[in-house]
């Protein structure tokens, strides 16, 4: 029987009282490469954060492996955007490696010599050994989403989120990390991507989850990679949800009920 | 020989200061780690007033304390009620600092609290202060107070050295592991608000900033690794305050504005010769 | 003299000092709240402090190099400094790995130091004019002199011709600056005069309020401003009123208490402004907390207008109405929040008590079915429109039924086309 990596019940995720995210509700089995596709400001970022519980949520919830965010966090590794660390932080590629073996629990205690070799085993999986001792701030774009891509594999996770890894890189970097990723989903990792270009997205993943605020279709890429589906996520008209969005954000209105 | 307490508590001063400073940068937390310096003074003032002593543990604790509720104030009122949060801090730190300055001006006259004193500290004063006898040897009591204090802080800061590199890299990522941000911040902030308290005395409340960012930014400048910044920023900073204690008898200038200003020619001097070179950082 | 007497005194005009530092209160307040709607607004707080700190190496270079305390040349030094420090902190952070809040704070600090150790040399000169260059720590509105007057006239009229001269300008780079950059406004040439009209009042706002504190003087009425108006015009009118206002309660009070410098009282008078901005303004937390107390009763005497529709639906004519009991029992409520609800429905209307029991009057019913044909219209278009599973629905639609309009709910019904049933099969009213 094939049980679900993840579940998302009904998730609201609101900006002061305004849904950036309306109603999400999908499952995906296990050991999947999934993309999830949508248009700039859909909400993607959003719904890996609010999944990660880093953005609060206004309704709804995640299962991750049939359980909460907080009883599997070991077993979940999230990659977040590029830009969204500062490349000119004292640390050269090693280090950042290394920080995929730090746990909440080890975190005064020194790395061990296990440690250190997956560490260094990781970064030979993405063929990034000879840069161990480099600051992280000489990397090319595709270099430094390698080094992250490491430091996912140091968690030893067996579901990985990763925000726009495809993004700024070089074509031989881009290659080269879904090979890795290809190899993952083969040893039954579950993957999930946020990615921006349709037509990579054909060749890369076998589930896809279509979002523009709204989801609008979520299943495997051969049926749910339709020109409608398509056509409604970059095309759809939301003024509905905006006005919707709109009356909820001026009177400062709850998405539930309390009580 | 009193010069060398002197000597010993700017060192002290410069090694908790750029320590902590040096994460202070890294989280771009510069100028709330000069708000906080500014924070908290009005609870020194209360507390001496109180207990009209300088420096005692319970002083200490209420003006840290005072300082870490103006940091969470600030967070407040930018998170909910609005405020730009640059705005917040910059107001509150001057309002405390205000409130800090009326206090001492209107109910300080019977009581042995300068103005002068309080935004530069006495440093030089420190040998002529109460003494305490530890084996056989006097030390001032300020003096014991902050090594009792730097020891504290470069333990839990070698201890924590993981968290706090973790948090400031990529605080989303140690979220996701379990790590909370929230507490290394704190953390951070209150061993800051401590380390300005005891140093009060010695550098007053408006010259940390000096000792908290410029020796992290000379530290920036050199290294690619978090232990050999920190390691850089101490020296550095108890290097360039022997050299500015002794320059300030030369000039007859305050002592702590000499050795900030050693620290910034050197960091200046560093930085303006880089663009010349075309080496990248070691 | 009673305080009475000292505030008509104050405010009279008839003692020249006095009214010296009145008119130059006012005019920094106005100028300096202005110029923050400035940097508020495009986010530049954070340099205020360094420009103000770095300008006391400047003021005491001006001191030894004329000698005198001629106000010209003391603000000259200082807006010196200061233009210098706008430079460093531009060049360490190109420079260098360092970023720009670290390189506004070792600005900050190395000029300050450097200003201290000028100014032990001044006190170490033994130049008799000296004396009160250390005002310029926290402001001594009340030693300002005719002469300073002039000079801080003459800066504060700088800005009020800058200010509507580059409103525009300034008006479309902070609210649009890429459509700015396409019709020729350089943000460099922007950045440029904002950072000069932040020297100048600096410059003018030494006096009064000192180094220390200028920052406040210029963020806070800004600050506090932005929380009564959206419009950027209106904006720096709120702020000139309260930058003027505080500072003239702020020079009155040190007018009352001549040992205590003025500074620290105009901030403290600006800081109450900002927390008083955020609790008690229409954007603040107040209104925030009744409009959520507004929602929270609007949803109850919904629901319970609901519930009695439903259940007389259920009853079918066998009993005469509804109990206020048989209400709080079907959705667990508090009687007494039913009790009070069904009153507030009954002066609307839309329900009568006859006896012991609750009916619902026309206006009732069809308002009820209102609010039962956009619960199902809504969980509808989940279903259809947002792929949710029909378990799922009623949650969402249980909130958002309260806050469909008439707008949003024609919509709804237009976009499905009239549909006649919900996902649980149930019909939906179209009433009247």
């Amino acid at each position: 029987m094939q049980t679900n990596s993840l579940e998302v019940h009904d998730l609201t995720v609101s900006y002061q009282h305004n849904p950036v995210l309306w109603n999400i509700n999908f499952n995906v089995p296990a050991g999947k490469l999934t993309g999830i596709i949508g248009p700039n400001g859909a909400g993607k970022s959003t719904l890996l954060k609010a999944i990660m519980e880093l953005t609060p949520v206004s309704g709804g919830y995640a299962k991750l492996f049939g359980k909460s965010l907080e009883k599997v966090r070991t077993r979940i590794a999230y990659v977040p955007q590029k830009d969204a660390v500062d490349w000119d932080f004292p640390a050269t590629v090693l280090d950042v490696v290394q920080m995929g073996r730090y746990g909440n629990k080890s975190l005064f205690r020194k790395l061990s010599k296990k440690d250190e070799d997956i560490a260094v085993e990781c970064l030979s999986k993405v063929e990034m050994l000879d840069y161990s001792d480099r600051h992280i701030s000489e990397l090319s774009g595709g270099q430094k989403q390698r080094v992250f891509i490491a430091r996912a594999l140091a968690q030893e996770a067996d579901m990985y989120f990763m925000d726009e890894p495809f993004a700024g890189i070089d074509a031989a970097s881009e290659k080269q990390i879904i090979d890795i990723l290809l190899k993952m989903k083969e040893e039954g990792k579950s993957i999930f991507v946020v990615h921006h270009d349709l037509q990579s997205a054909i060749d890369y993943f076998d589930w896809i989850i279509l979002i523009n605020t709204r989801l609008i279709a979520s299943g495997p890429i051969s049926t749910t990679f339709t020109t409608e589906n398509l056509k409604e996520t970059y095309g759809g008209k939301l003024t509905l949800l905006s006005k919707l969005g709109q009356e909820l954000k001026s009177k400062q209105f709850p998405i539930r009920e309390e009580e | 020989m009193f010069d060398f307490w002197i000597i010993f508590t700017a060192c002290l001063v410069a090694i908790n200061s750029s320590v902590l400073g040096s994460f202070l940068v890294l989280k771009k937390m510069s100028m709330l780690g000069d708000a906080l310096s500014h924070s908290v003074l009005p609870g020194i003032v209360i507390a001496f007033l109180i207990t009209n002593e300088h420096t005692s543990i319970l002083t200490t604790l209420f003006s840290a304390i005072i300082g870490l509720a103006a940091v969470f104030t600030m967070n407040v009122l930018s998170k909910k009620g609005g405020f730009q949060k640059d705005a917040a801090i910059g107001i509150m730190y001057t309002f405390l600092f205000s409130i800090g300055i009326i206090l001492i001006s209107s109910l300080a006259k019977n009581a042995d609290i300068d103005i002068e004193c309080v935004l530069f500290g006495d440093i030089g004063n420190v040998p002529f202060t109460k003494g305490l006898y530890i084996m056989g040897l006097e030390v001032p009591r300020q003096t014991f107070l902050l090594s009792i204090f730097t020891a504290a802080n470069l333990i839990i800061v070698f201890f924590g050295l993981k968290g706090f590199s973790i948090t400031s890299f990529d605080p989303l990522l140690a979220s996701t592991i379990g790590i909370s941000v929230v507490f290394w911040d704190y953390l951070l902030l209150g061993l800051t608000s401590l380390s300005t308290v005891f140093s009060f005395e010695s550098v007053g409340a408006i010259m940390v900033i000096s000792m908290l960012v410029i020796p992290a930014g000379f530290a920036n400048l050199l290294t690619k690794r978090i232990k050999p910044f920190i390691l850089i920023a101490m020296t550095f900073s108890v290097i360039c305050s022997i050299i500015g204690y002794y320059l300030s008898f030369l000039i007859n200038v305050n002592i702590v504005a000499c050795i900030s200003c050693v620290m910034g020619i050197i960091l200046l001097a560093t930085i303006f010769r880089k663009k010349n070179s075309t080496q990248s950082v070691n | 003299m009673n305080f009475w007497e000292q505030l008509i005194y104050f405010f009279s005009f008839t003692d020249a000092n006095v009214s010296n530092v009145l008119i130059g209160t006012l005019l920094l307040g106005i100028a300096s709240g202005m110029v923050g709607t400035l940097v508020v607004l495009s986010k530049k707080t954070l340099i205020i402090d360094a420009i103000s700190h770095s300008m006391l190496p400047g003021i005491c270079i001006g001191f030894m190099l004329s000698g005198v305390k001629n106000p010209v040349y003391l603000m000259l030094g200082g807006m010196s400094s200061a233009t210098v420090a706008v430079y460093l902190i531009a060049e360490i952070s190109q420079r260098s790995k360092i970023k720009v809040d670290a390189a506004i704070a070792i600005t900050l600090s190395i000029l300050f130091s450097f200003g201290v150790i000028m100014l032990n040399v001044v006190q170490n000169s033994g130049n008799p004019n000296q004396s009160g260059l250390n005002d310029f720590l926290f402001g001594k509105a009340a030693s300002m002199l005719r002469k300073d007057l002039y000079m801080f006239g003459g800066l504060c009229l700088i800005i009020f011709i800058c200010l509507p001269v580059f409103f525009r300008h300034f008006k479309i780079s902070l609210f649009d600056p890429i459509f700015a950059q396409s019709i020729g406004i350089k943000k460099y040439f922007i950045q440029s005069i904002i950072s000069f009209l932040i020297i100048v009042t600096a410059a003018a706002g030494v006096q009064t309020v000192g180094i220390i504190l200028i920052s406040a003087m210029i963020i806070a009425p800004a600050s506090a401003a932005l929380f009564w108006t959206n419009n950027f015009r209106l904006t720096m009118i709120y702020a000139g009123i309260v930058g003027a206002g505080c500072s003239i309660v702020g020079v009155f009070i040190s007018f009352l208490l001549p040992e205590m410098p003025t500074g620290p009282w105009i901030v403290v008078m600006l800081a109450s402004v900002s927390i008083l901005s955020v609790l008690f303004s229409p954007s603040g937390l107040l209104v925030k907390q009744i409009q959520i107390r507004k929602n929270k009763k609007s949803i109850l005497r919904e629901n319970v207008l609901k519930t009695v529709y439903k259940l007389k639906e259920k009853i079918k004519g066998k009993k005469k109405g509804i109990s206020t009991e048989e209400v709080s029992n079907y959705r667990p409520t508090a009687i007494r929040k039913v009790r009070s609800a069904l009153k507030h429905l009954k002066r609307k209307g839309l329900v009568i008590k006859g006896g012991d029991y609750w009916t619902l009057t026309e206006n009732g019913v069809q308002e009820a079915e209102r609010i039962v044909r956009v619960h199902r219209l809504w969980e509808l278009y989940l279903q259809k429109y947002m792929h949710l599973p029909s378990n799922y629905v009623h949650n969402s639609a249980e909130s958002i039924e309260h806050i469909v309009t008439p707008e949003i709910e024609q919509a709804l019904a237009e976009v499905m086309g009239k549909p006649e049933l919900d996902p649980h099969n149930q019909k939906i009213p179209y009433g009247k």
